[in-house]
């Protein structure tokens, strides 16, 4: 499958979080797993979008120590953040249907 | 680019953040980077290429930093600064009265304790040290000395005036001098070391010669303060 940039990277990215707190370079190898790597995201385009859910409220972070001793930024998603992934997930949902019913009545495509 | 390289280019474009922010960037970036390369390595890839196959998976160091500036406003840092600069100015400015507050005092206490130090030229002229102290309101006047000429009649009255809070100012105090008769003595004066902590006069009086004592008159506020001033004549009188 050829791989697509993210145009949803908060949506993706609050996602994440929703399962467990995550450092930056533990969401990009989670992200390239979840979608058997069709997502292209250039790593370093992913600090943008947390500093920006980071200064929205959205997630907060906090610092942990790692095995090898040094401290890691963890990232962690608040409770205004889950109220808006909740949101944005929902209306991906109706998009996404919509996008879906249109291709179904085209003739030939599915 | 080597990683150090890299994590420099993001911060030089980070024009909206604190010293602070700037180092956590740089901490997470250079984290994000090692992390990386540790995967790489367990891998068996040589360090060198494991380092450039993680910047490169970074993306364009420049565009990094400038699209996290863009997360930040521009109005707090500049706030920030604003307020930093306010903090310095604040700062100069109780150092620099408290160094005056400093300068008072310390001519408050010499004009209290050792006002001949202040004018060592004028206690050439005495020949006798008094400690006279006369309480106008909350200032003192002191007369630390006086010099009498037996030939002249000429008295020299040395005296200071200093507030009784050792941070206190001296207000502008006129004084007059009365032979012992009553008579209000003609007679000069010439002013000293002044500020608003001590101001040091020297009198100059013509009496008759031999006589026992001048009365030194403050009026103030409707009050009158006196003292005596005796006096000694050198040649016995």
């Amino acid at each position: 499958m050829k791989k697509q940039s993210i145009d949803h990277a908060h949506l993706l990215v609050l996602s994440l979080l929703a399962g467990e707190d995550m450092y930056g370079y533990q969401m990009i190898v989670e992200l390239a797993r979840r979608s058997d790597h069709t997502f292209e995201m250039k790593e370093g385009t992913l600090y943008p979008v947390l500093h920006g859910l980071e200064r929205q409220g959205l997630v907060e972070a906090y610092q942990q120590e790692a095995p090898t001793g040094r401290m890691r930024k963890y990232y962690h998603l608040t409770r205004k953040g889950g109220a808006f992934l909740k949101d944005e997930a929902a209306a991906w949902q109706t998009y996404a249907g919509a996008v879906n019913a249109v291709l179904r009545c085209a003739p030939g495509l599915l | 680019m080597t990683k150090a390289e890299y994590t420099a280019a993001v911060c030089a474009a980070l024009r909206r953040l604190t010293p602070r922010e700037r180092t956590a960037v740089r901490e997470e970036i250079d984290g994000h980077i090692q992390d990386h390369m540790a995967d790489l390595l367990a891998l068996d890839y040589p360090e060198e290429l494991a380092e450039q196959r993680a910047l490169s998976a970074m993306g364009d160091p420049e565009e990094v930093g400038k699209a996290i500036s863009r997360q930040y406003s521009p109005f707090w840092l500049a706030a920030g600064r604003l307020a930093a600069a306010a903090l310095v100015l604040l700062a100069l400015m109780v150092l620099t009265n408290a160094q005056s507050w400093v300068g008072l005092m310390a001519d408050n206490l010499q004009a209290r304790w050792a006002p001949g130090s202040a004018v060592p030229e004028w206690m050439e002229q005495v020949h006798q040290e008094t400690d006279i102290r006369l309480e106008v309101g909350s200032d003192v006047l002191y007369i630390f000395g006086v010099g009498t000429d037996a030939e002249t009649g000429i008295v020299t009255v040395l005296s200071c005036w200093y507030d009784q809070n050792p941070l206190g100012l001296v207000s502008g105090n006129t004084v007059t001098f009365q032979d012992c008769r009553g008579q209000v003595l003609p007679g000069g004066g010439v002013g000293g070391p002044y500020d608003a902590a001590a101001d040091f006069r020297r009198q100059s009086l013509s009496v008759l010669p031999g006589d026992p004592y001048v009365t030194v008159v403050c009026e103030r506020y409707g009050a009158r303060y006196t003292a005596q001033v005796p006096l000694v004549w050198e040649d016995g009188l």
